[in-house]
């Protein structure tokens, strides 16, 4: 058994750190030693990425406590395939889509129970100063939470590519690699997204201005 | 709708608040240990072994159970597509299935689609519509239905193999890649089928030959998917 104990932290831009084209290449050189059998690489590869992994599961899933489950797993799972992991190759993609099919095969077997969970807004904070201005705090907070649920109610092929390449920072191409798809359907997928969450602004904008009057 | 380019969509998608970016810090995450993991020398000791074991397996049974007699007063034509193109596919469904790409994620997913369709499909369309080299021995059902068990257990072991050795291969697109695969292995034990068999009716080639790499192709995407998917 290796036994690994690491702790998330912060991502390197916040800490001021090399910048991210320096990180994900000696990321990259990590989990290649790593699939080579360097165990000691592992704690490199885990507080290099968990702190994505952690976010872009929090946004597919809306759910921190969720997010934080699947990421033990998809690092369970990166673990058991090193193996396969292609040496030279990018592992932000690699990892990326085996989060995704941590959060397919929950989202599956959620679906097989009939029990999808509802999206426990209240669990996330948005920051906010003390001194702020409350309107436009509360303004943030209402479209934040709209996207959240708007996103928790979409089909997960919608969301996974809007949030691949909107919150992510992945391209078309990208995206399309790590879903499994073509670039044309990861597109549409994406752009079906944004309309559904723009009509969702708009219309809360719009019974906000209502209200107001 | 007209399709927009990247950075359209890009600037497009970027009006959509991130609800993500103000939450609050991640709490510390724990990870529990680790069992042992197959490091990527010994995966692919493990696949060159499964290639090697799989690809002998047919062999032997083509030397044991014999090429057809008849292999030499065949039409070149004839040979070529119902044994030297399933062989050209097979080997190209693999290298497809198993090619990295260029993020490390597999080929790209049109390709490996459209591959894992078009095999079984031409092999089955081979052996419905080429032209026969000679009028068709009356066959029985039998002579089709030992045909095909012969072929589904050729097809059996190397599948098997795949299934051990590619635990965990495929991060995105594991059902298609999976399916090549199963294509791939049902087009090297259909091949290795008509170089053995005589029979040449179009229909004990499709349900005696066809049926067992269209099945491969089948097993391929709903159960190796399921041992592949990392």
């Amino acid at each position: 058994m290796t036994s690994l104990d690491h702790t998330v932290q912060p991502p390197a831009q916040e800490r001021g750190s090399a910048p991210p084209d320096l990180e994900t290449s000696s990321l990259d050189r990590a989990m290649s030693r790593y699939a080579e059998g360097h165990d000691a690489a592992f704690g490199e590869v885990f507080n290099g990425l968990s702190p994505r992994l952690l976010a872009f599961l929090r946004r597919l899933c809306g759910s921190p406590e969720l997010a934080h489950d699947l990421v033990q797993e998809t690092f369970l799972r990166m673990h058991r395939a090193r193996g396969s992991f292609v040496p030279g190759s990018a592992v932000v993609p690699w990892a990326y889509a085996i989060a995704r099919n941590c959060f397919v095969s929950h989202a599956r077997s959620l679906k097989t129970r009939a029990a999808r969970s509802s999206l426990d807004i209240t669990d996330h904070e948005v920051a906010a100063g003390l001194d702020a201005n409350a309107e436009e705090t509360a303004a943030v907070r209402q479209s934040a939470e709209l996207v959240e649920r708007t996103l928790a109610q979409m089909s997960v092929t919608n969301r996974e590519a809007f949030v691949l390449i909107r919150f992510e920072g992945q391209s078309v191409a990208e995206a399309a690699q790590i879903l499994g798809a073509s670039e044309g359907a990861v597109k549409l997928r994406a752009f079906r997204a944004y309309e559904i969450l723009r009509a969702a602004l708009k219309s809360a904008e719009l019974g906000g201005d209502s209200q107001r009057s | 709708m007209s399709s927009p380019t990247d950075p359209e969509l890009a600037a497009l998608l970027g009006e959509i608040p991130d609800p993500a970016a103000a939450a609050s810090p991640a709490a510390p995450l724990r990870l529990p240990s680790l069992p042992e993991a197959a490091t990527r020398s010994v995966v692919q000791r493990r696949r060159a072994a499964a290639l090697i074991g799989g690809l002998s397996w047919l062999g032997v049974h083509l030397a044991v159970y014999g090429i057809r007699t008849d292999l030499s007063g065949l039409p070149l034509t004839y040979v070529a597509a119902q044994i030297a193109l399933p062989v050209l596919l097979a080997t190209g469904s693999l290298l497809v299935a198993l090619g990295s790409g260029k993020l490390g994620l597999g080929l790209k997913i049109g390709l490996v689609s459209s591959l894992a369709l078009l095999g079984p499909i031409s092999f089955c369309l081979i052996a419905l519509g080429a032209p026969v080299p000679r009028v068709p021995e009356p066959g029985t059902l039998v002579d089709t239905v030992l045909c095909f068990d012969i072929t589904v257990a050729w097809v059996a072991v190397p599948l098997l193999c795949a299934a051990i050795t590619l635990r965990g291969a495929f991060a995105a697109g594991a059902r298609w890649r999976s399916a090549l695969v199963g294509a791939g292995i049902g087009l090297f034990a259909g091949a290795t089928m008509n170089l053995h068999c005589p029979n040449v009716a179009p229909a004990h080639m499709l349900l005696g030959h066809g049926l067992a790499v269209v099945i491969a192709a089948a097993l391929g995407a709903l159960a190796l998917a399921l041992r592949a998917r990392a």
